[in-house]
């Protein structure tokens, strides 16, 4: 258990240097801006002196904080002082933290410093940050903080990591995101542009008298690299994108709390409190589908990193779909997802996933016609087989299942989701039907828990309606038998 | 209604059956449309006057489509308003509350009364006029707001919120 203390505790000096260089990082676009102006105007006397006064400014801050900010850790609450005209003091009670968060970028390896960030339940962001502390004092005030989860077992040091991120994994990670597809459209926005701008550059740059001047093959071949180029750009991008902020991706698990560490930059250390995590979800983009990998989300309440949409957790990159629901066993280990049987939604929603192709199709078909021509509207037949397709496979992928206290909802045929989430968990349930679905009977139901994230929700789609109501029903009967069950065995 | 003046610490609202709004929200929800509407028909009855007469102010050619059209929408919205009534209904139950309301997108919300976190009891201008309140029902994280149950009056309302707090345990 961690010590009372009553010394109270600075920030590192680096501090300044640190603040003055993410200060310096807001107001450099109003020093261009300046200096732009003392440029182009006559007189640039002022220039030194302005450019004297910002460098002031921003480092105004920097010490203001690291001359201010006081921090300690009393018997029973995390306490902060902060503020030279505005006061502010911050007591956290220590039962009430969920996270503590270290984090370092560049600048902060250098200096052999970290930001640490304290969170509570409340869900937006941190309650309390300290930046900067050193490695050493970060680490036991970490140490301290997480002490209520009690002290770090020895074999802890060399135990193996529930899960670990090889760079071939990170490879095929950032191989297979679903930015592929952000490529292709950002290249069909293209298209527009390169009808002009492409082909009066290639007259200017190859001297030709027109690009009609061009064989049929030449251009086939020019317009083909581009889009390889364009193509293999994009993901280059995405796997480099995958490796900075995935590298190293180690995840353990230990006395109930699930502690990540991941970045090649900017480093990030969490540990997620397992009885904080409210759902999971498991997500298989195509590609990962076909190779049999997936990737798993937890939503939990708290966000333990605030550049992540609140509240959602990334506890593995890539794994194999095979192990996934031996991983899932960390989280929730009652769960067995392999063993789960998934009941079908309704097979009017076949129909439904017809009619809204068809539509999205259309849309489609209208905007190719504007580029290609009419020609394009020859291809409605296969469209439309293409649309009861995709409306077969939508019907096959949605399904749902409740089993042994949990509820399971699948969707999607591009990138297939499974979200997961404990029966004790739901915080409300809504049956939601549009008028499309009431034509045919229909009815989402959504499952709400108390998770941090913004799209956590577990939402199970077209069932039919007297189904979804018995189905919102009986969740509703259990948490009132749990309840029941709670307050008898008191 | 008026006449249904219940003492604020035992509500009838308890027997689980499904309650209806107070009638003189309709009223309310006429009137903000009727509010609503109005606005609308002025700011695209400008936009169309200046489309009109293309930039050419003097020349007075009145709009007739935002103004034809925002009308038939007041019509369509007033005439909604039974409708809407009589699809608003909630129940608190003996361990939880449901709101179900909605004519064309419809939605039964559903939630345990020990997950409910806070009540917001909340009236605007137009609600004030005709003495009802809004009761907004929480529960925990980022999507915790389970929704309103608008046109109760404010003893109900009180009622309602003692009701969903009396006697439950929280269970985390």
């Amino acid at each position: 258990m961690s010590t009372p203390e009553t010394t109270k505790h600075r920030l590192h000096p680096a501090t300044i240097l640190v603040v003055a260089v993410e200060q310096g990082k807001t107001i450099l676009l109003a020093l261009v801006a300046f200096l732009w102006a003392m440029l182009t105007g006559k007189e640039g006397n002022g220039l030194e002196l302005a450019v004297a006064l910002l460098g002031v400014l921003a480092l105004l801050p920097a010490v203001f904080r690291y001359l201010t900010v006081r921090y300690e850790i009393g018997p029973d609450a995390f306490v902060m002082r902060s503020g030279m005209v505005f006061r502010q003091t911050r007591s956290i009670p220590l039962e009430r933290i969920q996270n503590v968060t270290v984090k370092r970028n560049l600048l902060h390896r250098l200096l052999r410093v970290c930001s640490l960030q304290i969170e509570t339940a409340s869900g937006a962001g941190a309650e309390a940050e300290l930046s900067v502390v050193g490695d050493a004092e970060a680490e036991r005030v970490a140490h301290a903080l997480r002490g209520l989860a009690a002290e770090p077992t020895p074999e802890m040091v060399q135990d193996v990591p529930a899960y670990h991120a090889t760079p071939l994994q990170l490879l095929v990670a950032g191989a297979t995101q679903n930015k592929a597809g952000t490529i292709v459209l950002f290249f069909f926005g293209l298209l527009n542009w390169a009808n002009e701008g492409v082909s009066k550059l290639l007259v200017r740059v190859l001297k030709l008298p027109s690009v009609s001047a061009l064989s049929p093959a030449v251009l086939a071949l020019v317009a083909g690299v581009a889009i390889l180029a364009l193509f293999t750009a994009g993901w280059i991008l995405s796997i480099a994108s995958t490796f900075l902020a995935y590298f190293d991706f180690t995840l353990r698990s230990e006395n109930g709390l699930l502690r990540l560490r991941h970045g090649l930059m900017t480093q990030l250390q969490a540990a997620l409190p397992i009885r904080r995590i409210q759902s999971v979800r498991v997500e298989e983009p195509i590609l990962q589908r076909r190779l049999g990998y997936c990737h798993i989300y937890a939503d939990s309440a708290g966000s333990y990193q605030d550049k992540q949409a609140g509240g959602s957790a990334q506890l593995c990159p890539l794994l194999e779909r095979v192990r996934a629901g031996e991983f899932l066993r960390l989280v929730f280990p009652s769960l067995a997802l392999d063993e789960v049987r998934w009941n079908p939604v309704s097979r009017l929603t076949i129909r439904r996933g017809f009619v809204r192709y068809i539509v999205f199709t259309a849309i489609l078909l209208g905007g190719a016609e504007l580029f290609l021509g009419p020609w394009i509207f020859a291809t409605t037949p296969v469209a439309l087989l293409g649309c009861w397709r995709a409306a077969l496979l939508r019907y096959a992928v949605l399904g749902y299942a409740r089993s042994g206290g949990f509820v399971l909802a699948r969707a999607g045929i591009w990138k297939r989701k499974i979200g997961v989430l404990p029966e004790d968990r739901i915080q409300w349930s809504g049956l939601n039907q549009t008028p499309f679905q009431r034509r045919f009977g229909l009815t989402d139901l959504t499952l709400v828990s108390a998770s941090a994230s913004g799209n956590s929700q577990v939402t199970i789609v077209d069932l039919p309606e007297p189904e979804a109501r018995a189905l919102q029903e009986a969740l509703s009967a259990a948490a009132a038998a749990r309840h029941r069950l709670a307050v008898g065995g008191l | 209604m008026e006449s249904e003046l219940e003492a604020p610490s035992r509500p009838v609202i308890e027997d689980g059956a499904p309650q209806s709004l107070h009638p003189a929200i309709k009223r309310v929800w006429q009137y903000s449309n009727l509010i609503g509407w109005t606005i609308s028909a002025i700011v695209l009855s400008v936009i169309e006057y200046a489309i009109v007469n293309d930039g050419d102010v003097w020349a007075f050619r009145f709009p007739l489509i935002a103004p034809l059209v925002c009308l038939l929408l007041l019509v369509l919205s007033w005439r909604m308003a039974k409708r809407q009534y009589d699809a608003w209904t909630y129940a608190l139950r003996e361990h939880d509350l449901v709101l179900s309301h909605g004519v064309f997108w419809r939605s039964r919300r559903c939630v345990a009364r020990g997950r409910v976190q806070h009540i917001d009891i909340n009236s605007g201008p137009l609600d004030r006029r005709f003495g009802l309140v809004q009761v907004s029902i929480y529960a925990a994280g980022a999507l915790g707001s389970v929704g309103s149950i608008p046109g109760l009056t404010p003893e109900r309302a009180e009622a309602l919120r003692e009701a969903i707090f009396e006697g439950r345990d929280v269970d985390a």
